[in-house]
């Protein structure tokens, strides 16, 4: 099989640096450019990765790289679509990041573009490539537990808005400023906008879908960014399964340009665990443990130490049969849909302040 | 052995009272009067994390999550309980308003808002198997760090000793006056004993009982249609 050509674009998600390895690494793949979207971030890929050529444009990057079919759009949310474009009428596939879009007249013009274009686009949701989510799912499915009743859920994590300036502009993150509730001078955009994963996997563990949601945000923990960083969401999907979801950027950071060592306050940087009590029992989960802990360099601070696994791995090599095999993605456009509405249903509960029937 | 613990210290201390403790822990008969005992108040844990709060450990405070998974001979009244006093305990603030989503009297998550918008999430269920030791898990998360009584990166409670032998056995002792016995129950001693010597605690402990079936009203109000409920 031929070697599948690849590029990223923009360079300026928080996800960026996972592909390095592995887009260098994978032998069905052939990095061939990127392009990024300032000097910045230009300066930033040229101290990390060795021999890809690098553009100012994406355009620039198409124009010079026909032999380009597929595309990593790892860039802010507000030019997704644009790029979509770009790329869907050039027949060149797309992996896109978490969040397509909130807008939903725009995710509807990115599924017709795609399906237009009859491109595979695929949407970067990494944890149904890890190896503990793939257990949970096996042990809830083999009916050990019984009917699940509830279901809890953490995707807590520092909050990226230093590193990642554009996950703090509301614009940028949640496509346009719309404040959080009346008197209140936050705007969506924040940590719910970065952890779409939870709200897809409920769907995924309970094969049901959204049937109502009840939010509250908290005061800040960084009271100088305009967006929410601290809220909770319960609720009930339609099979009756009770749940509570929190996607709070509740672990302190430093406030790092660059990501690295020494980014926690917080001992841990991210936790994504799970918990389903079933009418059999309780099944609880830590989707990033077991790890390793040091308090040395650089801060002498109790830190965990993560011991990854590489969700990107099993990720891209789905990508790649999806479009070698001319497959529909799993986690596709018209899936995510739903969990992008549940999204926005969330940051209406929090502007009426009561519970969204969906 | 609940009575015979309030007894020693009783008598040790030199308090004179005919405190009679419940043989659940869950009450004090004290001058023919019934108290109820919030005995997690008297956790060592929960006293702890209060004074984080409070001393200027952290500050800044603005969510609280309590998580607490018991086996089916608890009730989730008792547990959802147990758990909306712990945010009241810890803050020193009172609940505004309660969303709670239950199913079949086994599992319920609710969020609580406190008087200073703080916002506690609640999950509790009572699906371990019988005999199981309790989980569960507080954590506080502020502006200026974190408080938790559970270890960093866990989910889990630990113990203080594991035996590795013919069968596997694990202790907690948390108090050395009541060796004997387990956490839960050393604290209803203790709240006894607390009760049996202060009139005032006395009376709080009535107003709290009183604010507690109250909240656990609108909870279930909440549960049963969705709906926020403001206190």
């Amino acid at each position: 099989m031929n070697r599948l050509k690849i590029a990223m674009m923009s360079m300026t998600h928080g996800h960026t640096r996972k592909y390095y390895q592995v887009l260098k690494e994978n032998p069905k793949l052939e990095w061939v450019a990127v392009s990024t979207a300032n000097d910045e971030v230009r300066r930033i890929f040229k101290n990390s990765v060795d021999g890809i050529p690098c553009y100012d444009s994406d355009i620039e990057m198409l124009d010079a790289h026909p032999e380009i079919e597929a595309v990593v759009l790892a860039s802010e949310n507000c030019e997704h679509l644009r790029q979509m474009k770009l790329c869907a009428e050039r027949g060149i596939h797309i992996l896109s990041m978490k969040i397509p879009t909130f807008d939903m007249d725009e995710y509807d013009q990115m599924i017709e573009l795609v399906e237009k274009h009859d491109v595979i686009c695929q949407i970067e949701l990494e944890l149904h490539y890890n190896p503990v989510v793939r257990r949970m799912k096996e042990i809830s499915e083999s009916g050990k537990l019984g009917n699940i009743l509830s279901f809890k859920a953490t995707n807590t994590t520092l909050s990226p808005v230093w590193a990642f300036p554009w996950q703090g502009m509301p614009e940028k993150s949640y496509g346009k400023r719309v404040p959080l509730r009346e008197g209140d001078n936050r705007f969506r955009g924040g940590a719910l906008c970065d952890h779409p994963h939870i709200f897809d996997l409920i769907r995924e563990i309970t094969g049901s879908e959204f049937d109502t949601v009840y939010a509250a945000v908290a005061p800040n923990i960084r009271p100088d960014i305009e967006e929410e960083d601290m809220l909770n969401v319960v609720g009930r999907m339609k099979n009756g399964v009770v749940f509570s979801l929190d996607p709070s950027w509740s672990n302190m950071e430093e406030r790092l340009k660059v990501p690295g060592p020494g980014w926690e306050v917080a001992p841990k940087r991210m936790e994504v665990n799970l918990i389903i009590n079933g009418e059999k029992g309780t099944l609880m989960t830590d989707c990033f443990g077991p790890n390793t802990y040091h308090n040395g360099a650089p801060n002498d601070r109790y830190t965990v130490n993560y011991t990854y696994f590489d969700e990107w791995v099993g990720l891209i090599d789905e990508f790649v049969d999806n479009i070698r095999l001319h497959r529909l993605p799993k986690i596709n456009l018209r899936r995510h849909r739903e969990t992008i509405r549940v999204m926005n249903a969330i940051y209406e509960s929090i502007r009426i302040g009561d519970s969204v029937n969906l | 052995m609940l009575q015979e613990k309030l007894e020693l210290l009783l008598n040790k201390y030199q308090v004179t009272s005919d405190a009679k403790i419940s043989a659940d822990g869950r009450s004090v008969r004290i001058g023919g009067e019934v108290y109820p005992l919030l005995s997690h108040r008297f956790e060592r844990r929960f006293v702890e994390l209060r004074r984080m709060l409070h001393d200027g450990t952290i500050s800044g405070v603005s969510a609280i999550r309590c998580g607490n998974v018991g086996t089916s001979e608890k009730s989730l009244d008792e547990l959802i309980l147990r758990e909306l006093d712990i945010c009241r305990f810890l803050s020193g603030r009172e609940i505004v308003s309660i969303a709670a989503f239950g199913r079949d009297r086994r599992a319920e998550n609710l969020i609580a808002v406190l008087d200073n918008d703080v916002v506690c999430s609640i999950e509790v269920a009572n699906t371990l198997p019988s005999g199981a030791q309790t989980i569960d898990k507080h954590e506080v998360i502020s502006a200026r760090g974190l408080v938790c009584d559970r270890v960093v990166d866990t989910q889990i409670p630990q113990n203080s000793i594991y035996l590795y032998a013919d069968e596997n056995i694990a202790y907690t002792d948390v108090d050395f006056e009541l060796y004997g016995l387990d956490a839960d129950k050393a604290a209803s001693v203790r709240a006894a004993f607390a009760l049996a010597k202060d009139e005032t605690l006395r009376q709080s402990a009535l107003c709290d009982m009183e604010t507690l079936r109250n909240l656990l009203s609108c909870a279930t109000k909440s549960a049963a249609d969705g709906r926020k409920v403001t206190i």
